[in-house]
């Protein structure tokens, strides 16, 4: 078969859509990772072809790391539209309404790079990179870790992971895992008015988390998407209207812990992911960070980005 | 054959795959929890450096999965002991567990979704009263369902402690009370021995192959049995190697504990399909329980069917009847007609109700 790296950009409308009905489906390198995905349902064409533009298809015959298929399916009563997902052909999860096919996508997604790659070590966690030093950006939903690191992703901040920091054990060098970020509810207008240049998807109403609309991630995320990183910063942001900046140190064992807590599988890799996690936590400066401006905060990160040096 | 079972049952013969053969294999073998399974013994081959640097790493994601599930077996295995032993009530490791504990080669690479353990009947009630103090909580709420078990299982209610999140299904027999075979437990006891460094009270090795075969043929429906049939494989392999009078035993005893009819399906499916070296007397000897030849044959063609889920290019089969057959099947086989009617329509009303 011919095979020359192609972007999904590169590949024509109809091709895309014959493709993500074909048994084999799309291919498409998520970092690391090659995803299969089939794909019923049309109104989802274009809005992935926007999202993954930059994204590179994967050749027919390669082995995949995940196969997940979003078909329409039938529902009581039959005017409710719906879809369900089924991963490896194997697993299936409840349907949902149709026109929420895109966020749940995203979300299966997620839930096979969360779940499926022991390989890794996986962390809860925004990653960012500029000159070969990674920032971590973790903390729990609602946060405004997403609005942070889409802020960064467009000031110049390679993204490596909306939601995953990921290292191979025996080595803390961060491991990019480029894919769409997702926006919720405000955070969608505070993106947009931030960087008028920022390529947004559709907004889908109704969803668990309400209002949602993904990001495509900056086009030098994925032009670089096998180059790793060192890690440099670990840093807990809290969004907090009208705020100063204030940045704090966290103590390493409550760093450690807060991470833990929030890995996707400490308890899967065991010993390995301990010390792993211990170095991880080590070699990098921990800080709280409270923030109630966003230009001023990509600000202060990039003066707290050159302060170190930029190592 | 199947791509999942060539793999399995020859990890040298896969030096040669495309990496569309290697695209499904992976894909199956992980979903039917046989991946770790096939990394280690590739690994006891040396064959791991020959294999494409994706299968590499989806194998060394499988053995982080398989040692996890490892751990969870070990500690939650001593927990019970401590607790259980200092009311006095021994017990019995069943299936997963007792591969691990008893280090058999079954338990190597085994994913363990529940610990079972055997109690004496008469210790059924307080086990339960001394878990339930220790920080295990039941899972089935509904009153139908706690009754139902009670009156008609062959264990408890299945119990979840409430920080660790770990099930325990606490048997006092190993079929349901319902069903149309009674095995024993009181010959279960008797043949119960101990091994391991941890000294576990592990059944007897014919009554691990026996029970492993009625799970799977008499008490289950045979979706993603393929695991079961490697267990057997496993556990076979390895009694018969270190006993030669294993096999002159195992027909008698199936006989004796009433497990004769699961036990044939499971050796003629294990001869059949994972390519056991089961000798032919013992088949023979078997096939005396087999049923009559329509319903022998029609299980053939649905087991194959259902325990090896794929065609053989390695597509999942599309919207199986088969299963809902055996499912059927299954439900016969565990109660009564009229036990069954009153079941079903209990079931269906309460789930119409919830809706």
């Amino acid at each position: 078969m011919r095979y020359l790296p192609m972007t999904l950009a590169e590949l024509p409308q109809e091709e895309l859509a014959s493709r993500f009905r074909s048994p084999d489906g799309l291919g498409l390198h998520i970092g690391p990772f090659v995803l299969r995905l089939q794909a019923g349902l049309p109104e989802l064409f274009a809005p992935l072809a926007l999202l993954y533009a930059d994204h590179q298809i994967a050749p027919g015959d390669v082995i995949s790391d995940f196969r997940l298929r979003l078909s329409p399916c039938a529902s009581l009563p039959p005017w409710k539209k719906r879809a369900r997902f089924t991963v490896d052909d194997c697993k299936s999860f409840d349907p949902f309404e149709r026109h929420l096919a895109l966020p749940m996508l995203e979300w299966a997604i997620n839930w096979c790079t969360f779940s499926l790659p022991h390989q890794y070590f996986m962390l809860h966690a925004a990653v960012l990179e500029k000159n070969g030093r990674a920032l971590l950006l973790p903390g729990p939903p609602g946060a405004g870790k997403s609005t942070l690191c889409a802020a960064l992703a467009l000031r110049g901040w390679r993204l490596f992971s909306d939601e995953l920091a990921m290292m191979r054990p025996g080595s803390t060098e961060l491991i990019p895992v480029p894919r769409p970020i997702g926006l919720k509810n405000a955070s969608i207008d505070i993106i947009r008015a931030f960087d008028a240049g920022a390529v947004l998807g559709p907004k889908v109403q109704g969803t668990r988390k309400g209002t949602v609309a993904h990001l495509k991630p900056p086009h030098a995320a994925l032009t670089l998407a096998e180059q790793k990183a060192t890690p440099g910063w670990i840093i807990f942001p809290t969004f907090k209207a009208g705020a100063e900046i204030s940045l704090e140190p966290a103590r390493k064992a409550q760093t450690f812990l807060w991470l833990a807590n929030d890995a996707f599988n400490f308890n899967v890799l065991g010993r390995s992911a301990f010390d792993l996690l211990g170095d991880l936590v080590d070699s990098c400066a921990c800080h709280e960070l409270t923030y109630g401006d966003l230009d001023a905060v990509v600000a202060f990160l990039d003066r707290l980005w050159q302060g170190d040096g930029g190592r | 054959m199947s791509i999942v079972l060539e793999g399995l049952r020859d990890p040298l013969g896969t030096r040669d795959w495309s990496n569309r053969r290697w695209d499904a294999f992976v894909r199956i073998a992980r979903n039917q929890n046989l991946l770790a399974r096939f990394a280690l013994h590739a690994r006891d081959l040396d064959l791991m450096d020959q294999f494409p640097a994706k299968v590499q790493d989806l194998l060394v994601a499988a053995q982080h999965v398989a040692a996890h599930h490892r751990r969870i077996v070990e500690w939650e295995s001593r927990c019970l002991r401590q607790i259980l032993s200092y009311h006095g009530i021994e017990f019995i490791l069943l299936k997963g567990a007792a591969y691990i504990m008893g280090e058999l080669p079954a338990g190597r690479g085994r994913k363990v979704s529940d610990i079972d353990i055997l109690v004496r009947k008469q210790d059924l009630e307080h086990t339960e009263q001394i878990l339930l103090h220790a920080g295990w909580a039941h899972t089935k709420l509904d009153p139908y369902d706690q009754r139902y078990y009670r009156r008609w299982m062959h264990e408890l209610p299945p119990l979840k402690h409430r920080d660790r999140k770990t099930l325990v299904d606490v048997h006092h027999t190993i079929l349901p009370e319902s069903g149309r075979l009674h095995p024993d437990p009181q010959l279960l006891w008797q043949g119960a021995r101990r091994c391991g460094s941890g000294d576990w009270l592990v059944p007897a090795p014919e009554d691990m192959v026996l029970h492993s075969a009625a799970h799977l043929f008499q008490d289950g429906d045979l979706n993603g049995g393929l695991r079961d049939l490697f267990d057997l494989d496993d556990l076979m392999r390895n009694f018969a190697g270190q006993d030669p009078d294993f096999w002159e035993r195992l027909i008698p005893r199936a006989e004796a504990l009433d497990l004769a009819r699961p036990t044939y399906y499971a050796l003629s499916f294990c001869r059949d399909l994972v390519g056991t070296p089961i000798p032919d007397f013992v088949l023979a000897r078997a096939a005396a329980h087999a049923p009559c030849r329509p319903i022998r044959d029609a299980m053939r063609f649905l087991g194959k069917r259902t325990l090896v889920p794929t065609t053989p290019d390695g597509r999942m089969r599309p919207y199986q009847w088969e299963r809902v057959v055996l499912y059927m099947r299954a439900h016969w086989l565990r109660m009564p007609p009229l036990l069954l009617a009153r079941h079903l329509s209990h079931k269906f009303f309460l789930r119409s109700k919830k809706e």
